[in-house]
């Protein structure tokens, strides 16, 4: 919870945020122009190409902004997802008193899956996310789980 | 003088955050300096656009597994220094593991000459 109340502290400061990230900016480019003028480039042109490589300025910090909202959300979802599993794990528990078994009812219904690790996904650039919980979320060994019958 | 770089690898999405967290593991640092490191690492194949460099450090910083700090660059510039927190510690030993799997499958199907051979 106190983790949850840090997260939206830190969504809330916007202003802050955005005039951080245009220092940070300006940092990038002033290096990259000191780098070009190391390497033999006029003043003006290691700026020109210090911007170019930068590229579209207004694009690139609408997409930075975009993931401290998009992660807050997302990381919001996943605490979520997890609690209510965590509840439905101790419901289990309660009913079956057979911690084994409860673990095999969640695995019956896909809750052992690898989330986020899609080699399918990787291979088309796909976003690759991975889940807060992806230690519990590890699959079995493909030799183990296509062994024959 | 500018030289053309070799041929360049298109980083796969998701080996971003990954190539992050290991170059952070020997310090902390800032972005620009984030970018070069893997460029120069991967003997230039790998090239780190600034449109994804920072979205995604911002990205790991909202997961808490980077913290952000100002302090004066090595030229006494304010430079926004990025640092691994103990919970980006782990995901790096995570995701390292699990890229290890990965590409070892991969390398598999694409060198069946065991499997072929016999």
């Amino acid at each position: 919870m106190r983790s949850f109340f840090r997260r939206l502290r830190w969504l809330t400061q916007r202003s802050r945020k955005e005039a951080e990230l245009r220092e940070e900016l300006e940092f990038h480019l002033e290096e990259e122009a000191e780098q070009h003028q190391a390497e033999g480039l006029a003043e003006e042109q290691a700026r020109w190409a210090a911007r170019r490589e930068l590229g579209n300025l207004t694009l690139l910090q609408e997409d930075t902004r975009a993931t401290w909202t998009w992660t807050f959300v997302e990381q919001l979802a996943q605490d979520t997802r997890y609690g209510l599993r965590m509840i439905a794990a101790n419901k289990n528990l309660q009913r079956d008193g057979d911690p084994v078994a409860c673990l095999g009812n969640r695995s019956q219904h896909g809750d052992l899956q690898l989330h986020g690790f899609d080699p399918a996904a990787l291979a088309t650039g796909a976003r690759f996310s991975v889940a807060g919980d992806a230690e519990l979320a590890y699959p079995a060994p493909q030799h183990a789980r296509h062994q024959p019958a | 003088m500018h030289r053309e770089p070799p041929s360049r690898v298109e980083l796969l999405q998701g080996t971003l955050d990954l190539l992050i967290l290991r170059t952070l593991l020997a310090g902390p640092t800032h972005g620009h300096a984030i970018a070069k490191h893997i460029q120069r690492t991967s003997e230039d194949l790998l090239q780190v656009e600034t449109g994804s460099l920072y979205p995604a450090l911002h990205r790991l910083e909202a997961k808490e597994w980077i913290a952000a700090s100002w302090k004066l660059s090595d030229r006494g510039k304010r430079a926004r220094y990025y640092r691994l927190t103990p919970r980006g510690r782990k995901q790096l030993a995570s995701e390292q593991s699990k890229w290890r799997v990965f590409s070892h499958a991969v390398a598999l199907i694409l060198n069946p000459v065991d499997q072929e051979g016999s």
